[in-house]
C-alpha cells in the first residue's frame, strides 16, 4: 500500500506535528494555556469593574456593560439578542467579554481592532449605549467617588480615553484559567482519560484548524459555511450575517466571521453570531457540516463535548494584580494601542 | 519715577532682543534631533524585524511548523505601534516624501495584514482537507468492502474505483508536496471523472465517493490560491515602503543638519558679538562706578558746605526778621505819626481860634493898661510925690489933684476895669479851650495806653471823632449809635482803626459828603462798627488789594500803603475781622466786628441789629 505510506510521509511532513509526540512536546500543542501574569494595574482594573456595571454610561441610564455580559452566562448574553437602550435589539448574539482580551480583533466581523476601539464605539452605538461620550464624561466626573479615582490614575481625570482605558484594562483581567490550561501546562491528571480522548478528536476531525491558539480561537477569520451554505439552508441572510463584507466590501469577505474563542464556551449558549444554535452539541453538529465537510459518530462528537466543557475555567481576580515594581507589559501594549489611535 | 521707567524701557527693549535672537540662534542651531534621528531609524529597523519575523511565520504555518496562528497575529499590535509612533515622529518633518513614503508603509501594513487574514483562512480549510482526505479515501474503501462483501458481483467495479480514488489521493498529497500547474489541471481532470461514478455505485459508496471529491476540490483549489496569497505576501514590500522611508527622514535629517551647522556658525559669531558687548558693558561700567563714587564723594561734599550755608543763612533770616520786626514797628508807629501830621494841621487850626481871641483880649488889656491906667498911675504917683514934698505949692498939688481927679471921671466914664476882667475871662477860657485839644492830643497819640484795657466802643469813637474833627470839615456825620457790650482792646490802636476809616471816608467824600457811623450788637458775643460814606467807592480792581502792605492809590509821598494793612493787622490781634463792601459811586462801607470782652456775657439785646445798607 505505497499510497498509504506516502499519505503519512506528506501529511506528517505538510502539517509539521509530531502528532505521535507524548504531552511533554507541549510546547507544540496548537492550544496554548492563559498567561499566569497579566501585569495589570490593579486600580486601574477596580476602577473599569465599577464602570463595567456603571449603568450611567447608556444614555437613559438603563444598560451597563454587565447588562448583555452575565457573567453567570460565561460573561455572553443568554439571550440570541441583545436588547440595548430603548428595546433596541442588536444585530448579532454579544459574545463573552470573557477572555476577549486575548482576541486579534473584537466583534463578529472583527470591526474593532482592540478593546479600546470597541468600547469607544459600542458606547456611542444608538442600538446599545446611545451616548454622547460628553455626556458620559460629565455623568462620571459628578460622582465624587470615581472623579477621585480618576483623578488619582490618570493625570488629566475624567476624560474619554481615560474611561475607555480603565473598561479595556478591566477587560483584560477577565481571563478564566481552567482545569485543560491546568492539563497543557503537564498536568495530565487535570482531565479525565475521556476529556483527553475528545481533545484528541478534536484535533483529528480538523476543529483545530481555526480553533488554536491561547484563546481557542479568536486570532483569525473564518467563512461560516466552506463545505455547504448555511445561510441558504438556514434561509436568512441579513446584512449582519454578511459578517467581515460589512467592514471591507470584498465578496471574499462575504459570511466570513472571526472565529470565537471557544474558552467557557459550555456557559455561553446560545452559539453562533446569530444565536441559532441552543445547545453545544447542536453547534458542533452545525460545524461538523459547514465547516469540515464530515460526519462523525455521537460517540467522538460526545468525546468532544466533554473536552470543551474542561475549557470551562473561573475569573482569577489576583492574576490582574501587577508584580509590585515590575513594569507591566500589557499595560505598556494597550496604552500604546491607545496612543497609536489617538495618532491615527 | 515714570520718566524713570520710561528711560529704562529702551534698554529692556534692546536687552529682549539681543536675547531673542541668542534664543532663535541656539533653537534653530539645535533644532536637528539626533535623538529623533536614532528614534526614527530604531521604529524603521524594528518594522523591518517585525516584518521578516512574519514572513517567516507565515512560511512557519504554511508548512505546519507552527501549531497555531498567535504567532501570526501577535505582530499586529507591534505593527500598530511601531506605526503610531513613526507617525508621531514624523508629523513635523518637512520634507515633501515623508508623508507619502509613511503612507505606504502603512498601506503595505493594511495590505499584507488582509492578505495574511486570507492566508489563516484558506490555510486552515486547505489543512482541514488535506487531514481528512486519507481519512475520507480509507472510509470509501471501508465502505467498498463492505459493499463487496455484499454483492460480490460488483467487486471489479468498485475496486477500481477504490484504485482510481487511491490513485487521486496520492496525486493530491504529492501535489500538495510539489505543486505545478499541469499537475493541477491533469488531477483537476481526474476529480471531475469521479464526480459522475458517484451515481451509479449506490449510496453508501456513492456519499463516500462525493465527500472525497469535494475535499480533493477544496485541495486542488485551496494549493493554488494559498500559493497565491502566500506569494503576495512574500513580496509585500514593507521592509522596501520601510528603507524608502527611512532614506526619505535621512535626507531630510541631513539637509536640517547642515542648516543647523550654518546656524550654529551664526550662533558662534552672534555669541563673539554679545561677549565683546558684554565686555565693553562692563568697561563701562566699572568707569561708571568709579565717576559714582568720585561725584559721590563731591555730593557728601557739597552736602557739607549746604548745610553750613543754609545755618549761616538761617542765622542771617532770622536776624533779618528781628529787623523787620523792628521795622514793621517802626513803620506802624510812622504811620501814626503820619497820620497825626495830618493831624497837626487841624489842630494847629483849631488852637488858632481861641488862640486869636485870646491875644485880642490880652491887646486890648494892654492897650486899656498903656491909655488909661498908665496915664492915671502917673498922676496918682505924681500926685502922692508933690504932696510928700513940703516945698511943693498948694496950687501945684491942687492942680496936679485936678488933673487926676480928671483922668478918674474918663475912667469913670469908660468901665475899663470891669471890660479888663472880662477879657482876662475870655482869656483864660482861650487858654483853657487850648489846652483841652493838647490833653486829647495827648490821649490819642500816648503809647504807653496801647496795653489792654476794658473800654466802650463809643468812647474810642467819640475820641477819634475829637482828633478827626479837622479832616471831616464839612461832611455830614450821622452817628446811629445802639448799646453795645465793652470790648477788650487796646484803646489807643482801636482809636487809629477808627481815625483810619474816618480819613478815608473823609477823603472819599467831597465836603458834602455823609459819613454814617454805626455801632450795634452782631449778636450776644460780637460788636460791629460800620463806617460807611458815600463817596467814591473802591473800583473791583483794587478792592481785594487794599489790605495789602504798601498798596496806595495816593501819589507818592502822600500816603505809605500801611494804612488798611495795619488796621487789618490790629483787628486781627484783637481776634475781630474786618469786611469791606464797596460800589463805585455810591460809597463804601467798613465793617470792623470785634469780640465782646470775656466775661462780659451780653446783658444788652440779645437780638442782633440788621445791618445798614451804604445805599441807605
Amino acid at each position: 500500500m505505497t499510497f498509504r505510506q506516502l499519505a503519512a510521509l506528506a501529511v506528517g511532513i505538510a502539517l509539521g506535528v509530531c502528532a505521535g509526540a507524548a504531552a511533554a512536546a507541549n510546547a507544540d500543542e496548537p492550544l496554548r494555556p492563559l498567561p499566569e501574569r497579566l501585569g495589570l494595574d490593579h486600580r486601574k482594573v477596580e476602577l473599569g469593574s465599577l464602570l463595567f456595571v456603571d449603568k450611567r454610561l447608556s444614555a437613559d441610564g438603563t444598560i451597563a456593560c454587565s447588562s448583555c455580559h452575565d457573567f453567570a452566562n460565561g460573561g455572553a448574553d443568554p439571550r440570541p439578542r441583545s436588547i440595548g437602550i430603548h428595546g433596541a435589539a442588536s444585530a448579532v448574539n454579544a459574545p463573552s467579554v470573557f477572555n476577549s482580551g486575548l482576541n486579534f480583533r473584537e466583534l463578529w466581523n472583527g470591526s474593532a481592532p482592540s478593546l479600546e476601539a470597541f468600547v469607544t464605539g459600542v458606547v456611542q452605538n444608538p442600538k446599545v449605549f446611545g451616548s454622547k461620550w460628553s455626556d458620559v464624561v460629565l455623568k462620571i466626573s459628578r460622582d465624587p467617588d470615581l472623579d477621585a479615582r480618576f483623578a488619582a490614575l490618570y493625570g488629566d481625570g475624567v476624560t474619554r480615553d481615560n474611561i475607555v482605558d480603565a473598561l479595556a484594562t478591566y477587560t483584560r483581567s477577565l481571563v478564566t484559567p481552567s482545569r485543560f490550561d491546568r492539563y497543557l501546562r503537564g498536568d495530565t491528571r487535570a482531565i479525565t482519560a475521556e476529556e483527553a480522548q475528545g481533545y484528541e478528536r478534536f484535533k483529528s476531525y480538523g476543529c483545530i484548524a481555526c480553533h488554536q491558539g491561547v484563546n481557542v480561537g479568536g486570532n483569525m477569520y473564518q467563512k461560516f459555511g466552506v463545505m455547504g451554505d448555511y445561510f441558504r439552508d438556514h434561509g436568512h441572510d441579513t446584512p449582519a450575517d454578511q459578517g467581515r463584507y460589512a467592514v471591507t466590501g470584498r465578496d471574499s469577505d462575504r459570511h466570513v466571521f472571526k472565529v470565537p474563542s471557544l474558552r467557557n464556551v459550555a456557559l455561553t449558549a446560545p452559539y453562533f453570531h446569530d444565536g441559532s444554535a441552543p445547545t453545544l452539541e447542536a453547534a458542533v453538529g452545525v460545524m461538523f457540516r459547514y465547516q469540515l465537510g464530515r460526519t462523525a459518530p455521537p460517540a467522538d462528537m460526545a468525546l468532544i463535548v466533554q473536552f470543551l466543557k474542561t475549557l470551562t475555567g473561573e475569573r482569577q481576580p489576583e492574576l490582574a494584580k501587577a508584580a509590585p515594581g515590575k513594569p507591566a507589559p500589557s499595560a505598556v501594549a494597550s496604552a500604546a494601542e491607545a496612543a497609536g489611535r489617538s495618532a491615527q | 519715577m515714570s520718566t524713570r521707567i520710561t528711560r529704562l524701557v529702551p534698554s529692556a527693549v534692546a536687552a529682549v532682543v539681543l536675547i531673542g535672537v541668542l534664543a532663535a540662534l541656539y533653537a534653530k542651531s539645535s533644532a536637528v534631533d539626533v535623538e529623533k534621528r536614532s528614534r526614527v531609524e530604531g521604529y524603521v529597523r524594528q518594522l523591518k524585524q517585525v516584518d521578516a519575523e512574519w514572513n517567516v511565520d507565515v512560511l512557519k504555518s504554511r508548512m505546519g511548523i507552527n501549531a497555531n496562528y498567535d504567532p501570526l497575529v501577535s505582530p499586529l499590535p507591534k505593527l500598530r505601534t511601531l506605526r503610531a509612533k513613526l507617525a508621531h515622529e514624523l508629523a513635523g518633518v518637512t520634507d515633501p516624501e515623508i508623508a507619502p513614503a509613511l503612507a505606504a508603509v502603512g498601506a503595505t501594513i493594511d495590505h499584507k495584514t488582509d492578505l495574511i487574514e486570507r492566508f489563516k483562512s484558506e490555510n486552515a480549510i486547505l489543512r482541514n482537507s488535506l487531514r481528512y482526505a486519507p481519512t475520507a479515501v480509507s472510509e470509501l474503501d471501508a465502505r467498498i468492502d463492505a459493499a463487496t462483501r455484499a454483492d460480490p458481483a460488483r467487486a471489479a467495479l468498485l475496486n477500481a474505483l477504490g484504485n482510481r480514488a487511491d490513485e487521486t489521493l496520492t496525486g493530491i498529497l504529492r501535489y500538495n508536496l510539489f505543486p505545478d500547474r499541469s499537475t493541477a489541471a491533469t488531477l483537476a481532470t481526474e476529480v471531475a471523472t469521479l464526480v459522475p461514478l458517484a451515481a451509479g455505485v449506490g449510496d453508501d459508496v456513492g456519499d463516500s465517493l462525493t465527500n472525497f471529491v469535494r475535499h480533493a476540490q477544496v485541495i486542488l483549489a485551496q494549493r493554488e490560491v494559498g500559493d497565491a496569497v502566500l506569494g503576495n505576501i512574500l513580496a509585500a514590500p514593507i521592509d522596501a515602503d520601510a528603507d524608502r522611508l527611512g532614506s526619505a527622514f535621512d535626507r531630510d535629517f541631513t539637509v536640517s543638519l547642515e542648516k543647523s551647522n550654518r546656524y550654529r556658525h551664526l550662533l558662534l559669531a552672534y555669541a563673539s558679538l554679545l561677549l565683546a558687548l558684554l565686555a565693553y558693558v562692563g568697561y563701562r561700567l566699572v568707569r561708571s562706578f568709579r565717576v559714582i563714587a568720585r561725584v559721590n564723594h563731591e555730593l557728601k561734599d557739597a552736602n557739607e558746605s549746604l548745610e553750613r550755608r543754609v545755618h549761616q543763612r538761617t542765622e542771617e533770616l532770622s536776624r533779618a526778621l528781628d529787623d523787620l520786626k523792628e521795622s514793621e514797628s517802626q513803620l506802624v508807629q510812622n504811620e501814626k505819626m503820619a497820620s497825626l501830621g495830618q493831624m497837626v494841621a487841624g489842630v494847629a487850626h483849631e488852637i488858632n481860634t481861641p488862640l486869636a481871641y485870646v491875644r485880642s483880649s490880652l491887646e486890648t488889656v494892654q492897650t486899656h493898661f498903656d491909655g488909661f491906667v498908665r496915664e492915671f498911675v502917673g498922676a496918682m504917683t505924681r500926685l502922692v510925690d508933690l504932696m510928700r514934698s513940703p516945698e511943693t505949692p498948694d496950687t501945684e498939688i491942687s492942680d496936679q489933684f485936678e488933673t487926676a481927679v480928671a483922668i478918674r471921671d474918663r475912667l469913670d466914664e469908660i468901665p475899663v476895669a470891669d471890660e479888663i476882667a472880662s477879657l482876662l475871662k475870655d482869656g483864660v477860657h482861650g487858654v483853657d479851650e487850648i489846652s483841652g485839644i493838647v490833653v486829647n492830643l495827648k490821649d490819642f497819640s500816648r503809647r504807653d495806653r496801647s496795653q489792654m484795657s476794658r473800654c466802650a466802643i463809643e468812647d474810642c469813637l467819640a475820641s477819634t471823632l475829637q482828633i478827626a474833627k479837622p479832616v471831616l470839615a464839612g461832611r455830614h456825620l450821622r452817628r446811629l449809635f445802639a448799646p453795645t457790650t465793652p470790648i477788650q482792646c487796646a484803646p489807643s490802636r482801636i482809636n487809629q482803626i477808627f481815625l483810619n476809616l474816618i480819613t478815608n471816608a473823609a477823603q472819599a467824600t467831597g465836603e458834602e459828603g455823609l459819613i454814617t457811623l454805626v455801632t450795634r450788637m452782631a449778636d450776644a458775643q460780637h460788636v460791629v462798627v460800620e463806617v460807611m460814606d458815600n463817596g467814591s467807592g473802591i473800583p473791583d480792581d483794587v478792592l481785594p488789594k487794599i489790605f495789602d502792605p504798601f498798596f496806595t492809590t495816593k501819589s507818592v509821598g502822600e500816603g505809605t500803603g500801611l494804612g488798611l494793612s495795619i488796621v487789618y493787622k490790629i483787628v486781627e490781634q484783637h481776634g475781630g475781622s474786618i469786611r469791606v463792601h464797596s460800589r463805585p459811586g455810591v460809597g463804601t462801607k467798613f465793617t470792623v466786628v470785634f469780640p465782646v470782652a470775656s466775661g462780659e456775657s451780653s446783658a444788652l439785646d440779645s437780638q442782633p441789629v440788621p445791618e445798614i445798607d451804604i445805599a441807605a
